[in-house]
């Protein structure tokens, strides 16, 4: 075999001093990078293996080890980036497409960084949150043209028939990762989380293992195009239901969960045979209109007894403002909307890095569009893709969104270290695998907890943020852009956001 | 006649085994006299005898609070002459009688002494009781001795050579069989102790005895062997066994063969008498046969169940289970139940050796029915529980002896039950 | 009394417990000292057991009934009378290894000190988390 162009993104530093060849790392790294001797008092390292996931670092009891990006001494070039270099090494090599995970990771402008909050100062008083409440809970689903009350005596009675609602304390969701995608115990963790906190999470296209079923008052379930583990009860059985047509990750193109990782539990979840390929189409092939998808929304709707609010998550693409007004039309009652930057499992590279828009942008014109139509009450705006802390949160809300999704930094919360390796099921951190021996590795009960005080603290901060602002409701932020304010971008993309510049007053 | 004493319950000698009946007849019956009567001036731990002689242990004592926690009373150095089963009393040296309710048999076992010309007169020792290492040890101070004799290569004469190792003697270890330990060991087993002693400092001489002991001006100086060789040495240790302590049992009324002969729940041919411990004859747990078993642990077991069915609760003992350990230098050798066994097809050994260490285990169909491990024995007790618990072990077979073996190996229910212990979940 | 619980579920046999027993039961107490120095080197109280994907650690389990209390000549093995924790009395210990003999988890182990004695899961003394929980990375023991 030819000799690989390739050589390790990572150097392994080992402080001889402090080793004390314990082997933990040898034990923690599933890509058999250590490797101590048994004559010798020494573990040695071998970098071509190494994912930079900082598992061995963490585990290491004597803080002996640090595993940096290698400076890899290709001569500096402004046009050829090393990474266009390893691409083509590694494709040369193999021929076949550059697979990745997590979200995209390109400098692309990051538009929360350039938006700024605003505070009440002398002429409308802020609010202290630890004296006076500050209300977060959000209800997503389809709100009313108008009320009809009537009194009855001294008490008003709603004649209107409500539209259903998803009622969160905090208006963070789980995004949708599938058992499959994650192990079972970062399922469990998500699910058990969004029930101690007052939130959801969603199945994903994996269906839903029997196991937690009963936490189905916290789950949105979802339908893919490849409609795996859809039946009557799965649908019963979830808080919401979400038709999944994009993901901000790989806008067009479908999914492919290989054979090998089809195990009894994941067959048993999907309703797909053991070891059998699962994979999801590209488009769902029964809908190639607004109509058609209407006609899956009523369907899914008479399974449910309209009992349960139904959403549509689409991919942010450069039409997405018209073609979320169709997905408003088609009678979704909440739209998602998937940016450039939210994850996945495994994706083309290309792809992942190249397709769809930053999510502030989609989700500014989305909301301007449907206000313009007068349909923004029909359907509630859940936005996903990049949300990295409270700040992030408060400003989508400000710019129009209902509620925000969190994937990757609810993952990070569990201990991803954004190695970007989910693809190769080899995660040490025992999240993005279904390895028996991995997935021991995240314990649900900490897992839980983990996730439940993150949402506590982005709650806590929230509410410090919108007391500053004088708003004692987060329901009074939604959309207000006016407390939004740009840095450092130009006018177009002010406008396309529709958000003054840094400066300009009311 | 003279004046009779009464008391409810009655041990005969009191070491581990009475001392165990004690305490388990003091948790059914918390007001019942419980005396024991024992010739000897105090309780002790007979097995620290080696240890003690050995300058390895601080003192005889075990159980630190036997005394003060004490649930019987005791009379010492107080001989029992005689008992009468039937007629539920016994007969003290000094001629008192003491009726009993029910009463235990401990007496333990008395040294085997063959008549050897010339071991009259001192510096020829049995090893079996607090005074016979109490004048050993002042007759090595007294006589400067170096050099020393141990005849019998038991696990007496064993631990007898431990105790003389520590203490820097030169030593001759002198036995009439082909090898060491011969019960509990097998031929592959003695020779690492042969190897182990030999490092020690140890003369290992087989297959000859002690034909008689010689005395210059009276004192121990040598001895001469069936072999015709002489060995110089000033003390000789005669460690070639023990046998139950019954001969004062004649006319008692009690079965006897080489010891009291005793049914599962301890109790004598005699009801109401009870023997255990070192004098007692009981089943053996392996094969079925009877025999004396005169190990610590079956001495505990079988004082507990004494002590419970006296007080009349009904506790079966599981039959004995031969027991033990030796260390020579750094060579730790156990062994357990029955390492050699017929060769008549229905045993089967597995084997693992390295350089310093020899484990074996024997089957007997599913169950393992003994070991002996030399070298790395921590793991010695899994084996024994499974053994003791006759675990069937065909579900984990190729496992057993591995170097990884451990209670991950054994079925899940086991395992659990094991680990679990106390509430707590595996 | 506080027990150790073992949760195999979440053993990831990184064998920190091991590590940090080691070193809490080293002459220095620190942890480069005790493997790079010390001569000879501490040793685990706890095993870590590994087959296929299952793991766990198993130390003393301090049993209600313990056999290795029952069968020590020297009542070094003793139960502590205060928090019930199974005990070996380091003076007292003459080294016979029928406790060895008599454990069933086979969790006791030879020590060389001035003589060779038993030497076992001591619970850290009494603090209010062992060691080998306290560094357990993933919850699979637990005190409680």
């Amino acid at each position: 075999m030819a000799r690989s162009l390739l050589f390790p993104e990572f150097k392994i530093e080992r402080d001889k001093e402090r080793c004390i060849a314990c082997q933990v790392c040898v034990r923690q790294c599933a890509n058999d990078v250590h490797e101590g001797s048994d004559t010798e008092d020494t573990v040695v390292s071998q970098e071509e293996k190494c994912v930079g996931c900082q598992r061995c670092v963490n585990l290491c009891p004597t803080n002996a080890l640090t595993v940096q990006t290698r400076k890899d001494g290709f001569r500096p070039n402004g046009n050829w980036e090393d990474r266009h270099l390893r691409g083509i090494y590694k494709q040369a090599e193999t021929g076949g497409i550059l697979l990745t995970g997590m979200g995209c990771d390109r400098l692309y402008p990051v538009y929360w960084d350039h938006l700024l909050l605003n505070a009440s100062q002398v002429t409308n008083p802020s609010i202290d949150p630890l004296r006076e409440p500050i209300e977060l809970t959000t209800y997503l689903g389809k709100k009313e043209e108008k009320l009809d009350i009537h009194w009855e005596g001294d008490s008003p009675v709603v004649r209107t028939r409500l539209a259903p609602q998803l009622g969160l304390e905090v208006p963070v969701i789980f995004s949708a990762m599938s058992y499959g995608s994650i192990s079972y115990n970062a399922f469990r963790s998500l699910a058990e989380a969004a029930r101690e906190a007052g939130t959801f999470c969603n199945s994903g296209e994996g269906g839903l293992h029997p196991d937690f079923y009963p936490f189905g008052e916290n789950i949105i379930v979802q339908v893919a195009s490849g409609r795996f583990g859809v039946h009557r009860d799965y649908l019963r059985v979830a808080a919401a239901v979400e038709i999944k047509i994009g993901q901000g990750a790989k806008p067009g193109i479908g999914g492919h969960l290989p054979g090998e990782k089809v195990s009894k539990e994941i067959s048993r979840t999907r309703k797909i045979p053991l070891e059998s390929d699962a994979i999801s189409p590209a488009p769902h092939h029964d809908i190639y209109s607004i109509e058609d998808l209407e006609r899956l929304v009523f369907a899914i709707k008479e399974a449910i007894n309209y009992e349960k609010p139904v959403a549509v998550k689409i991919a942010a693409v450069h039409n997405v403002a018209a073609i979320a007004s169709g997905v408003v039309r088609a009678g979704a009652d909440i739209v998602t909307i998937d940016g450039i930057r939210g994850g996945t499992g495994a994706a083309p590279q290309v792809i992942r890095d190249n397709v769809g828009i930053p999510i502030e942008l989609a989700l500014a014109q989305v909301d301007e569009r449907l206000r313009l139509e007068g349909i923004r009450h029909h359907s509630s705006l859940l936005i996903a893709g990049g949300i990295r802390s409270s700040a992030d949160v408060i400003k989508a809300i400000a710019l129009g969104a209902d509620a925000v999704y969190v994937g990757t930094a609810a993952l990070v919360g569990l201990g991803c270290h954004l190695c970007q390796k989910c693809y190769t099921g080899k995660c040490n951190w025992g999240i993005a695998t279904q390895d028996p021996v991995l997935t021991k590795r995240l314990n649900p009960n900490i897992g839980r907890r983990r996730l439940v005080n993150l949402l506590r603290a982005w709650a806590f901060e929230i509410k410090e943020m919108l007391g500053g602002m004088g708003v004692n409701a987060i329901e009074s932020l939604r959309g207000n852009r006016e407390h939004l304010r740009a840095v450092g971008l130009s006018r177009e993309e002010c406008s396309v956001l529709g958000v003054k510049a840094a400066g300009e007053g009311w | 006649m003279s004046e009779t004493l009464r008391t409810d319950y009655l041990l005969i000698g009191f070491s581990v085994s009475s001392w165990f009946a004690a305490c388990a007849l003091r948790e059914e019956d918390s007001s019942g006299r419980i005396l024991a009567v024992t010739e000897e001036d105090r309780v002790y731990s007979r097995p620290l005898l080696s240890y003690v002689l050995g300058n390895r242990s601080n003192g005889m004592t075990y159980f630190g609070d036997v005394v003060s926690e004490n649930p019987a009373e005791v009379w010492w150095n107080c001989a029992v002459e005689k008992l009468d089963g039937p007629g539920k009393w016994v007969e003290l040296a000094d001629g008192r009688r003491v009726a009993f309710g029910k009463a235990l048999v401990a007496t333990g076992g008395v040294p085997v002494f063959p008549p050897i010309p010339g071991a009259e007169g001192g510096g020829v020792f049995t090893f079996t009781r607090v005074d016979d290492m109490e004048r050993m040890a002042a007759y090595i101070d007294q006589h400067d001795v170096e050099d020393i004799l141990v005849l019998g290569g038991g696990f007496i004469g064993l631990k007898t050579c431990e105790a003389l190792i520590a203490l820097n003697k030169r030593i001759t270890l002198v036995e009439l069989a082909p090898r060491l330990l011969i019960n509990m060991m097998d031929q592959t087993g003695s020779r690492y102790l042969e190897k182990a002693l030999l490092k020690e400092g140890v003369e290992v001489v087989l297959e000859d005895t002690v034909e008689r002991f010689e005395r210059k001006e009276n004192e121990l100086c040598s001895s001469v062997l069936k072999s015709g060789r002489s060995l110089p040495h000033r003390l000789a240790v005669v460690a070639i066994g023990v046998r139950p302590n019954i001969s004062w049992l004649a006319g008692s009324g009690l079965q006897v063969n080489r010891g009291v002969l005793v049914n599962a729940h301890q109790e004598t041919s005699c009801p109401g008498v009870f023997a255990a411990g070192d004098v007692a004859e009981t089943m053996n747990m392996i094969t079925g046969e009877r025999s004396v078993v005169a190990v610590w642990p079956e001495a505990v077991a079988q004082g507990k169940v004494a002590g419970k069915n006296m007080a009349g609760k009904h506790k079966t003992y599981q039959g004995s289970l031969p027991l033990n350990a030796v260390e020579v230098g750094e060579t730790a050798i156990v062994s357990a139940g029955l390492v050699n066994p017929p060769d008549n097809g229905t045993y089967v050994t597995i084997i693992r050796e390295e350089r310093d260490v020899y484990q074996k285990l024997v089957l007997k169909e599913d169950r393992i029915v003994g070991l002996i491990f030399v070298g790395d024995i921590e793991k010695a007790g899994i084996y024994v529980h499974l053994i003791r618990h006759r675990i069937p072990v065909d579900s984990f077979r190729e496992k057993l002896l591995q170097p990884d073996f451990g209670i991950i190996s054994l079925p899940l229910n086991f395992r659990k039950h094991m680990v679990e212990g106390a509430g707590i979940e595996v | 009394m506080k027990h150790i619980k073992i949760h195999e579920e979440y053993c990831i046999g990184c064998r920190l417990c091991e590590i940090n027993c080691l070193v809490k039961h080293s002459h220095t107490g620190k942890i480069i000292k005790a493997f790079k120095e010390e001569s000879p080197r501490a040793f685990p109280r706890i095993r870590v057991e590994e087959e296929g994907c299952l793991s766990f650690a198993l130390q003393c389990r301090h049993c209600e009934d313990a056999p290795c209390v029952e069968n020590c000549m020297t009542g070094a093995m003793r139960r502590d009378k205060e928090n019930a924790t199974v005990l070996c009395d380091e003076e007292k210990c003459v080294g016979c290894w029928m406790c060895i003999m008599s454990c069933p988890c086979g969790v006791i182990k030879r020590e060389k000190k001035t003589r060779r004695i038993a030497s076992k899961c001591d619970l850290c003394g009494g603090v209010d988390e062992p060691v080998c929980v306290a560094h357990c990375p993933n919850e699979a023991l637990t005190y409680e």
